[in-house]
């Protein structure tokens, strides 16, 4: 019998990509879900979930769990790993404020680092990720090429999560964008 | 074109889609009847030769709604507001 | 690549004529060998290929636009008009480049363009002979007669005959990167001005960018300065400050962007693997200053367009920065102080010059000093009526001051009339430039937001003083103003009398500035002599508008990674990896990709295939991917209230784990899409959208929220990649469920009926979701699984379907079967039809608004004469149908009026064994049992069928609910 429950499969099969000055990785799943506060419940909200979400543009930690900004009152939660019942945990603590949906498999996060990396994302991203306009604590929904997508900087480089479909035409295109 | 989301920052029109006139107001009568006052939302337009407001969306970005006020001769952008904010503003009795 | 030949060693020890023994800007240790039409010659690093040519004493170069004149080398920059060559050989032959700035590198090959069959010997040389014919403009009086031949014969052979270059031809072979970088100051120019105020901005901290065209900085200071050097170590200091060699910056965009090309591989035989030809860069800068120098401009006189005459800037440039004498006896004519340069060079160069003549009646002591230097007999108030020779200029005649002519020996003729400010950036936002008097050229006026002007560019001219010559009196020969398109002042003054005074006009009548060099040599030539002859000022007469772009640009530049399969993304279903594992063929749905059907070994006809993969559905069960269909997930308090306004039909009243179609229109009453919508929760919907739709639907909903009814409490999120949606459709399908399904969950028909839906678990405990859903028109269902599950659960179905002899399905089945049922798709929801063309008008509510409603009821609408959706039988079952075929009485006459509607989908329906098709006809649904004539004259189909009812298969419905 084929065990289903552990067959889920990365969105594709990455390839041994590294120039040295900058590397494309997809790293372990993570569990993610979508935040929408309904309307006038964003204080109440971080009341209840018991911290702050981030203002416009940034990103804040708490508790092994990354709030990006995505939009007006709208975050994604990533987790830093697989979490069971990430989302249903999560709607519970929101008690009803917020519009909470599964997004682990819905999105994809691709790593780039090295020092080129910024030279690489030039390639494909229109906004200025410059540490003066884009500093640690950012984050920013753009596109890379033609595909929509969440950037923000990690210890390590960037992450950037896009559409699970578009995963691996955003490999191979940051994968190209790190040859100089 | 750079357009200012209030949110995002200045951003290339690459990532916005446009509308269109953003001063015409739906009409409050139900919609029973193609009237003049429905005719006129939805074909009629000013195609004025200075400031023109109008919608635009964020699409690769937060998703928002923006009444852009823009000199449609020199394309200069006077002002970038949330669509939400006028909506909510123009339904206020005045 | 070059071959070891007798001519190649010849080569190697080829003593380059007219190099000098010192000096340049070149590395005279560096040989570099290339050809040119078919010979070999040596240069050096640093040459471009027209000074490589020069220094091998070749001066003829290619041959005129329309009259074939024989021409040369006129200047050393992007200016040029006449040195035009088709660089390299195969799929990267480019026509029209420029030798002038072609860098010279080892193996360059070079042909000379537009001659026959050599440049010596140009048979079309006779086009001269008829000029008259071939003025400004002969094409809109003469071969005009008779009409026909126009199109056929003469534009054909009147295109031959002119054109430059050929190009390719081949796919290119080189990839194109497009990058975009930021900064608060943009330096265009890398000339002294440039320099400075790049050093300036770096050194105040600001992130700076310099481009340059040329791949050495420096501009017209390169082999004259000798501070140069220190100030270009010293812009490597500033790490945030970017020098951009080989670029150009060719567009002035809103809101501080700016458009630059750097020819990254351009220099190289080849480019290194995965290094692009060319880079696009898209550079946004708060502030830019334009330091691009001035372009100078030559004198219109006879024959000024000989081999020899080239213009005085050029001439220092050859001797200084290349090492190169451009002649051995040298004229020298000129209307302004800048030439003392031109002079100077030509006595360090130890080129002897005959004479100087300038037309002001009195030049400046220090300019007459110059020209004595040389040993040149000064002639003022004087011009040159004409140059003598025939390939290449091997004299000049002179008018003095007093009259009569002075005929000359020499066969270097450096001239110069004026300099023109580069300018042409300002004016990309409509910016207009205004005239000087002092220098006798346009400066800038109204700049672009954000930019200052600098150096020769804004007319600082070292030495200003200019007196214009537009034309030279007395001059004999063809004098030319635009030497790229052969435009005479001749033809500016046939402009003239014809009425074609405005500078637009002159332009377009005479074809003036309209070459590849957009005039930079000829525009302030041709309105400077039109504003004499017409007795205006030039502010009168006034300036064409320059655009974008500056330089011509490659549009593989602009594509970048763009192109082939790369021109959109493409988006992959979460069972791609199993449906190639089962040799899927795929089709692009929009970005998708989705597999159009699963051929077994050995079949090869896709008919064949489609048709087994629909009988097996009908028959038992099959499985197909539907993850594309936009899925969006409504949650909120007004959640109901809002999908209330949104579709033509009620909501209040859709029961928790129920599924119902939704129809959207516009706002104009047209449909716009349709979808099902299942309540999962109190508050919580998902909405399914059409695949082609799913961004536009989205983006409509957030409209209607964030602009027409804010006050609603309602959210949306996407969750189309979230879920892996595959349905399973057949009369076995619910017992190919119940072995995944987990037991404790009942699917029977009573607590699972038609349109339910169910969240639950399968494969012990994954969470899942199950629509009752049928697009087929079988008992069906679409379980969804979180994505990554995808492949696994189309295997896990596989087997759990084997005793059923389960069959995969692609897009082309799904459509055969939507078909048969007569379900609108795609090409019925086309933007062009109503609910009442497509036979859901009951779908309109008459209780509340919706989206659409009011103009929906518009009378034109709702007309029956319009066409409405039908069935169409061939009445001779053995006939195929086609999708687009028109519908006409039979025995009218085939003309538009006759008109009646068309074929929007057909289908080889293995129910009924013969052709089916679903059409939009006038009076459609009163009209069934009618014959109607299917016509289609693009591929030859003209047959008789049977309207009927769309729905061909089970029109009871019976089947989906069992």
């Amino acid at each position: 019998m084929v065990d289903i429950a552990r067959l889920a499969a990365p969105p594709f099969a990455p390839a041994e990509t590294s120039t040295g000055n900058a590397a494309v990785t997809l790293p372990p799943h993570r569990s993610i879900a979508s935040i929408a506060a309904f309307k006038d419940c964003l204080t109440p909200l971080q009341h209840a979930l018991g911290l702050t979400l981030p203002p416009p543009g940034k990103q804040s930690r708490h508790n092994a769990v990354l709030y990006l900004w995505t939009g007006p009152e709208k975050f994604l939660a990533v987790a830093d790993n697989e979490v069971p019942d990430f989302d249903i945990t999560l709607a519970q603590t929101a008690n009803g404020l917020a519009a909470i949906t599964d997004q682990s498999d819905g999105r994809t996060i691709l790593q780039i680092t090295g020092p080129a990396a910024r030279d690489a994302l030039a390639k494909l991203l229109p906004i200025d990720l410059h540490p003066s306009s884009f500093p640690i604590d950012a984050t920013a929904a753009t596109l890379a090429g033609h595909i929509p997508i969440q950037i923000w900087r990690s210890l390590e480089g960037f992450e950037l999560s896009c559409f699970r479909s578009y995963a691996e035409t955003l490999y191979k295109a940051l994968v190209e964008a790190c040859n100089f | 074109m750079r357009i200012n989301c209030p949110y995002c920052g200045e951003r290339g029109s690459e990532e916005f889609a446009y509308h269109g006139d953003a001063t015409v107001t739906r009409p409050r009568d139900g919609g029973a009847g193609p009237n003049a006052a429905w005719i006129d939302y939805v074909y009629l337009r000013e195609n004025p030769s200075g400031l023109h407001r109008e919608l635009w969306y964020h699409a690769s970005g937060c998703q928002s709604w923006l009444v852009v006020t823009r000199d449609l001769r020199t394309h200069a952008i006077a002002r970038v507001e949330l669509a939400r904010s006028v909506a909510l503003a123009r339904m206020e009795p005045s | 690549m070059l071959q070891k030949t007798d001519h190649f060693d010849a080569a190697q020890r080829s003593p380059q004529p007219f190099r000098l023994p010192t000096g340049g800007v070149i590395d005279r240790g560096e040989a570099r060998l290339f050809v040119f039409d078919g010979k070999t010659y040596r240069g050096y690093a640093g040459d471009t290929l027209a000074s490589a040519l020069l220094a091998n004493g070749i001066r003829l170069v290619g041959r005129s636009f329309k009259y074939h004149r024989p021409r040369g080398i006129l200047t050393a920059g992007s200016e040029e008009p006449n040195a035009l060559v088709e660089l390299r050989d195969g799929a990267r032959r480019e026509p029209n480049t420029k030798a002038t700035v072609a860098e010279l590198y080892d193996g360059l090959q070079a042909t000379s363009q537009h001659r026959f069959p050599s440049l010596k010997f140009d048979l079309l040389e006779v086009n001269s002979l008829l000029s008259p014919i071939f003025a400004a403009g002969f094409y809109y009086k003469t071969f005009m007669w008779p009409a026909s031949f126009w199109e056929k014969i003469y534009e054909p052979l009147i295109r031959r005959a002119a054109g430059l270059g050929r190009a390719a031809g081949l796919p290119d072979p080189d990839i194109y990167e497009k990058s975009t970088a930021f900064c608060d100051v943009l330096v265009i120019g890398g000339g002294e001005a440039g320099i400075a105020a790049a050093l300036q901005a770096a050194r105040s901290g600001s992130r700076v960018i310099l481009c340059d065209e040329d791949f050495v900085l420096g501009g017209r200071a390169i082999g004259e300065s000798a501070s140069l050097a220190e100030r270009i170590a010293e812009l490597q200091a500033y790490p945030e400050l970017k020098i951009l060699r080989r670029t150009t910056v060719f567009g002035v965009y809103d809101g501080g962007t700016y458009g630059a090309v750097e020819r990254v591989a351009d220099h190289l035989l080849k480019p290194a693997p995965h290094q692009p030809r060319q880079r696009y860069w898209k550079i946004i800068a708060k502030t830019s200053v334009l330091a691009t120098g001035a372009t100078e401009r030559p004198l219109v006189f006879g024959n000024n367009d000989r081999p020899g005459a080239m213009l005085s800037g050029a001439v220092s440039r050859y001797i200084h920065r290349f090492g190169v004498a451009p002649g051995k006896k040298a004229v020298v004519f000129a209307n302004n102080d800048e030439v003392a340069g031109t002079l100077a060079a030509l006595r360090d160069a130890n080129i002897a010059v005959a004479a100087y003549v300038d037309p002001r009646a009195e030049i400046s002591a220090a300019l007459r000093q110059a020209a004595t230097a040389c040993g040149a007999t000064v002639y003022t108030g004087a011009a040159i009526k004409t140059t003598l020779g025939r390939l290449a200029v091997t004299g000049v005649e002179i008018i003095p001051a007093d009259g009569g002519v002075v005929k000359l020996d020499c066969d270097l003729l450096a001239m110069s009339g004026g300099w023109n400010p580069a300018l042409q950036l300002t004016s990309h936002l409509d910016g207009k430039p205004v005239w000087d008097e002092k220098i006798a050229a346009f400066i800038p006026g109204s700049l672009p937001p954000g930019m200052q002007v600098t150096g020769a560019a804004a007319g600082d001219f070292t030495n200003p003083a200019t007196q214009p010559l537009w034309q030279v009196r007395g001059a004999t020969g063809k004098a030319f103003v635009d030497f790229q398109n052969d435009v005479t002042a001749n033809d500016v003054k046939l402009a003239k009398q014809e009425g074609f005074t405005s500078v637009e006009h002159l332009k377009r009548y005479t074809t003036l500035g309209m070459a590849t060099d957009q005039g930079r040599t000829a525009n302030v030539n041709g309105l400077g002599l039109m504003a004499e002859i017409t007795a205006k000022s030039i502010e009168q007469t006034g300036t064409t508008r320059f655009r974008p772009p500056y330089t011509p640009v490659a549009l593989g530049a602009l594509a970048g990674a763009h192109r082939g399969q790369h021109f959109k993304p493409r988006r992959l279903t979460p069972t791609h990896q199993w449906a190639t594992a089962k040799n899927a063929v795929f089709v692009d749905a929009g970005m998708w990709l989705r597999a159009q059907y699963f051929p077994k070994p050995g079949e090869t006809d896709w008919l064949q295939i489609v048709t087994r993969e629909v009988t097996a559905v009908r028959n038992n069960v099959g499985i197909c991917d539907v993850t594309t269909l936009g899925k969006i997930d409504i949650q909120g308090r007004d959640a109901a209230k809002f999908l209330e306004r949104v579709y033509t039909n009620g909501w209040d009243n859709l029961k928790l784990g129920r599924a119902r179609y939704g129809l959207m229109l516009r706002e104009d009453g047209f449909v716009m899409d349709d979808g099902t919508t299942t309540r999962l929760g109190d508050t919580h919907y998902l909405m399914t959208t059409t695949t082609a739709n799913a961004g536009k639907i989205f983006q409509h909903l957030e409209f209607c929220h964030q602009w027409l009814w804010p006050e609603l409490d309602v959210r949306f999120i996407s969750v189309t990649d979230q879920w892996a949606q595959i349905a399973i459709a057949g009369p076995n399908s619910r017992d190919t469920l119940r072995s995944i399904v987990d037991p404790q969950f009942d699917i029977s028909n009573e607590t699972l009926p038609y349109m339910g839906a169910q969240e639950l678990t399968i494969c012990d405990g994954l969470r899942a979701r199950l629509f009752r859903l049928s697009f087929s028109g079988e008992l069906a269902y679409e379980l969804a699984v979180p994505a990554g599950f995808g492949n696994a659960l189309a295997q896990k179905l596989m087997q759990a379907g084997e005793p059923f002899g389960i069959t995969p399905y692609g897009t082309e089945a799904l459509g055969v079967m939507r078909i048969e049922k007569g379900h609108p798709a795609g090409n019925e929801l086309n933007g062009q039809t109503t609910a009442h063309d497509l036979g859901m008008a009951k779908l309109l509510s008459q209780k509340k608004d919706f989206i659409g409603r009011a103009m929906a009821a518009r009378p034109a609408l709702t007309d029956p004469n319009r066409p409405t959706l039908i069935g169409l039988r061939p009445v001779n079952r053995a006939d195929r149908l086609r999708a687009g075929s028109h519908l006409l009485p039979p025995g009218a006459e085939a003309v538009a009026k006759n008109d009646q509607g068309f074929v929007t989908s057909v289908a080889y329906s293995p129910s009924l064994l013969h052709w089916v098709g679903l059409g939009l006809l006038a009076h459609g649904p009163s009209r069934l049992g009618e014959i109607i004539r299917v016509y289609d004259p693009v591929r030859n189909g003209d047959l008789l069928a049977e309207i009927v009812h769309p729905v061909f298969y089970d029109p009871e419905g019976v089947r989906l609910r069992g």
